[in-house]
């Protein structure tokens, strides 16, 4: 390497002294195919010298393409054009101007260049100019590759060719000052030093990890001289914001302090080390690999500190946003360590001593979370207590509770059942087995008891008219399977002097846009007087059995079952029950000569009422008692009048059925057509 | 005595035979109109919602077996009762339908145009060149991407249980998938068979 400088050094001194020689007004030009130096390679090479009159030296220097590998420049051209001088202390000086064409960020399109060569002192000094931008540089003569580099104002788009050295990502905006020693070497380059960016802005080819408006300063060390590359930045920052994969950060006003040591390889970028202080919102310790596609491959964060909503706010928005979870309240603070890697979640652990958090939908909201919970993907860690003071789910209230957690060969379990008091009665949680790591398959099995739910709380809390009731039983198994709630058991719900059991119930993305809740119900001796009563649709007296099979509903909304209903033991029916039944069959009120009838006498007695409905995509296919050619009978009467409901309509639309019973039972007279 | 067993036995496999294929049996024709009609409705801001009509019945006749055409004419009773038909309006796909055309109109619709997001092979969105937006806007465009993609694949799972064959959902994402990339405008990406993004 040395040997090609100082052959070119030598090449340049029999230049300068030809040119000395020669007689004025000789100009002297000079070609070279190739001329290479340290870290330096020039093509097609002219050079021209000649007197400028004053006693000085023209000098013009045009290359086709010259090659910085270490800053990452390729082929570009340079036009050097200025005037050499010796002054009284024998130091060459050299003024002109350096116009570079293809540099990385358009650097030096147009720049003033200042040169003294001292070769007492042995040393080179370059200051480059173009507008507010301001480089210099000093170098010692016998070792050119050796440099101490002052930056003022510099545009950060120009480093785009040294940043692409190391990184597949481009600088996109901001200025640059910085005081850096520089070590050229072919393969790469060396520097260290300090700097300050404002309003910086970079980013990747994916898109997927960028920043812009970042002001920061700090101490910076690169070396691309090996391979992988390496970078050490003791920073703060200020203002901006960052996009790392899912996580989108708005950096605060305040200095956030960022330290870090990267490695990078191929376009991937290894954080081996990586500090985070936002002192009133997140701070952590860890190591973080993104692959060249910019995945993240590794993530460990450790003495992990979160303050919300600061954190929240300025951290966690928008990856929970992607996770469906928009507009999160929640305040409190959070300590806690991460374990995650390509293959999925290894660990995580979390202590509190005050949460609450609720999401905007009301689906899900808890107060006064305090304690914590420790789980790793293997071995068995410490037992821990988690408390809260309540928990809402949907519109069910659940009282305070306090759990104990351990966490074993990947699986955390609750160390004692857990009992939540909900709606005047109780759920008890206890086997409860969750597996954090299982992105797919079972993820959490439990058996559940329910006690003395107050049925009337219930409806209240749904919104429904509100009955008398309690609501018990057990669910030996729950189990988690893909984003699915699977239900063994069931549940039996003592209302209306009767029972309802609600079985093989499972439930599907119950905090999702579109929950999926299947089940079969089954109706036993239900006295329709009560029920009646309460859903104010007319009277009837008696007792009905049934079943709602396959039922399906999704956001809560029935969209698939095979119902079938029936009063089997007889009792008497009021007129207006009389005509809202007939709104099953699809038709309105009995008019004419009938319904004058019809109107002349209170109550019916029937022998037997039968309905059944199957649902399949909003169309009902109606059934009665007994189903012929002509329609089905509904409501088969006894003693005198005598009275028959008979359906004619057997495709019955779903949402106008649904609006019917809603204007009978609210009371309102059915629309006749 | 062998004869007849073996000619009661050849019987029986054909009969299964027959059954498994009357069973698997999926209306692609029917499927590929209706997933037309829900996708133009999305796509096109001035149409009217989906109209409440069922899509005839249309028998794929290209890729069935000589066996199962054989069956086609013992058991013709068996196609009657199960005729092929594939019902798209239900109101959760009206809610999903709505929220889809709405998520179109305002932000999906341009991320298409510039590039920035395309359709995929397997019938959702994805983020194709985030590079193109502004940085500001990428997160609040994978969080878009997101919300589509969870609707979308309701609204596969739920065409197959409205049509009370849950296990149709795969192809109902196929055919969709097909659909969407048969539908988009000229200059949206998607993506071909090997996942490789293309321009239409």
């Amino acid at each position: 390497m040395r040997r090609t400088s100082s052959h070119l050094l030598l090449r340049f001194g029999i230049l300068l002294w030809v040119g000395l020689v020669l007689p004025a007004r000789a100009e002297i030009a000079l070609g070279a195919k190739t001329v290479s130096l340290p870290g330096l390679k020039l093509q097609e090479v002219q050079a021209l010298v000649g007197e400028d009159g004053e006693g000085g030296l023209k000098l013009k220097l045009r290359a086709a393409k010259v090659d910085v590998p270490s800053m990452g420049w390729r082929r570009v051209a340079a036009d050097l054009q200025g005037t050499l001088q010796r002054d009284a202390h024998m130091r060459w000086l050299f003024n002109g101007t350096m116009q570079l064409v293809g540099a990385p960020g358009a650097a030096l399109s147009n720049a003033k260049v200042a040169m003294v060569v001292d070769e007492a002192a042995n040393t080179l000094e370059v200051d480059i100019s173009q507008a507010a931008a301001q480089a210099s540089m000093a170098l010692p003569l016998d070792q050119p590759t050796h440099a101490q580099i002052s930056l003022k104002g510099l545009p950060a788009a120009w480093l785009q060719g040294l940043l692409s050295t190391i990184w597949s990502g481009r600088a996109t905006a901001g200025k640059l000052d910085a005081d850096m020693a520089l070590d050229l070497a072919n393969k790469g380059v060396q520097a260290s030093g300090q700097f300050a960016l404002s309003a910086a802005g970079f980013d990747t080819a994916s898109g997927t990890v960028a920043g812009q408006g970042i002001n920061g300063n700090g101490r910076l060390n690169i070396d691309t001289t090996s391979t992988p590359s390496r970078i050490d930045l003791d920073a703060s920052m200020r203002g901006g914001e960052l996009l790392l994969g899912p996580i989108f950060a708005r950096l605060p006003d305040h200095p956030v302090q960022v330290s870090l040591t990267a490695t990078t390889h191929n376009g991937a970028v290894d954080f081996t080390r990586l500090r985070v202080a936002d002192a009133d919102a997140l701070q952590f310790d860890g190591v973080l690999a993104f692959n060249a596609k910019g995945e993240v491959q590794k993530l460990k964060l450790d003495k992990l500190q979160a303050r919300f909503p600061a954190a929240y706010q300025r951290y966690g928005q928008a990856w929970l946003t992607t996770l469906g979870m928009r507009d999160v309240r929640i305040d409190g603070q959070l300590a806690g360590s991460l374990d995650l890697d390509a293959s999925g979640l290894r660990s995580f652990a979390f202590d509190t001593d005050g949460l609450e958090l609720a999401d905007s939908e009301g689906r899900l909201s808890i107060k006064g979370l305090r304690g914590g919970i420790d789980w790793a993907a293997d071995g068995e860690r410490p037992t821990t207590t988690l408390n809260w003071q309540g928990l809402q789910v949907y519109r069910m209230v659940n009282g305070p509770a306090q759990s104990r957690w351990q966490s074993r060969a990947g699986a955390l379990s609750l160390q004692r059942a857990l009992e939540v008091p909900v709606l005047n009665g109780k759920v008890r949680v206890s086997d409860l087995e969750w597996r954090p790591a299982a992105a797919k398959g079972r993820r959490l099995e439990t058996s559940l008891t329910f006690a003395g739910i107050d049925m009337a709380a219930f409806s209240r809390a749904m919104g429904w008219r509100e009955f008398q009731g309690t609501l018990g039983g057990a669910i030996p198994g729950l189990r988690w399977v893909d984003d699915r709630f699977e239900m063994e058991g069931g549940l039996t719900i003592n209302a209306f002097d009767g029972f309802v059991s609600v079985t093989r119930m499972s439930l599907q993305g119950p905090f999702g846009p579109s929950p999926v809740l299947s089940a079969n119900i089954q109706l036993r001796q239900l006295d329709m007087a009560l029920m009646t009563s309460v859903f104010d649709f007319g009277s009837i007296t008696g007792r009905m059995d049934g079943s709602i099979d396959e039922l399906r509903l999704v956001n809560w909304n029935p969209v698939a079952f095979k119902a079938n209903l029936l009063a089997g033991s007889g009792g008497r029916i009021s007129q207006r029950a009389v005509n809202n039944l007939t709104t099953f069959g699809g038709g309105g009120v009995a008019s004419g000569l009938q319904g004058a009838v019809l109107k002349l006498f209170k109550t019916f007695g029937y022998k037997r009422i039968g309905l059944s409905c199957v649902l399949q995509g909003s169309v009902c296919r109606m059934g009665g008692l007994d189903n012929d050619a002509d329609g089905y009978t509904i409501l088969e009467g006894s003693g005198l009048p005598h009275l028959r409901i008979v359906g004619h309509q057997t495709q019955v639309d779903w949402p106008t059925l649904v609006s019917r019973l809603k204007a009978a039972t609210e009371g309102t007279p059915p629309e006749v057509r | 005595m062998r004869k007849l067993v073996y000619g009661l036995l050849t019987t029986l496999l054909v009969a299964l035979v027959g059954c498994v294929t009357i069973n698997v049996y999926f209306p692609e024709a029917a499927a590929q109109k209706a997933a037309d009609q829900f996708i133009g409705t999305v796509l096109d801001s001035n149409a009217p919602a989906p109209a409440p009509a069922s899509t005839s019945p249309q028998p794929a006749r290209n890729d069935h077996q000589p066996a199962a055409m054989l069956l086609d004419l013992l058991i013709p009773a068996a196609y009657a009762a199960d005729t092929p038909n594939i019902r798209i309006e239900t109101a959760t796909t009206e809610a999903i339908h709505d929220r889809m055309r709405q998520r179109f109109r305002e932000t999906l619709s341009p991320l298409l145009n510039s590039g920035a997001v395309g359709f995929t092979k397997d019938g959702l969105v994805a983020v194709r060149d985030a590079a193109k937006l502004p940085l500001d806007q990428r997160a609040a465009v994978n969080a878009t991407v997101a919300d589509e993609n969870r609707d979308r694949n309701a609204l596969y799972r739920e065409v197959a249980n409205a049509n009370n064959h849950p296990e149709w959902e795969a192809q109902i994402r196929a055919t969709f998938a097909k659909r969407w990339i048969e539908r988009a405008r000229a200059g949206w990406y998607y993506q071909d068979a090997s996942g490789a993004w293309k321009q239409k």
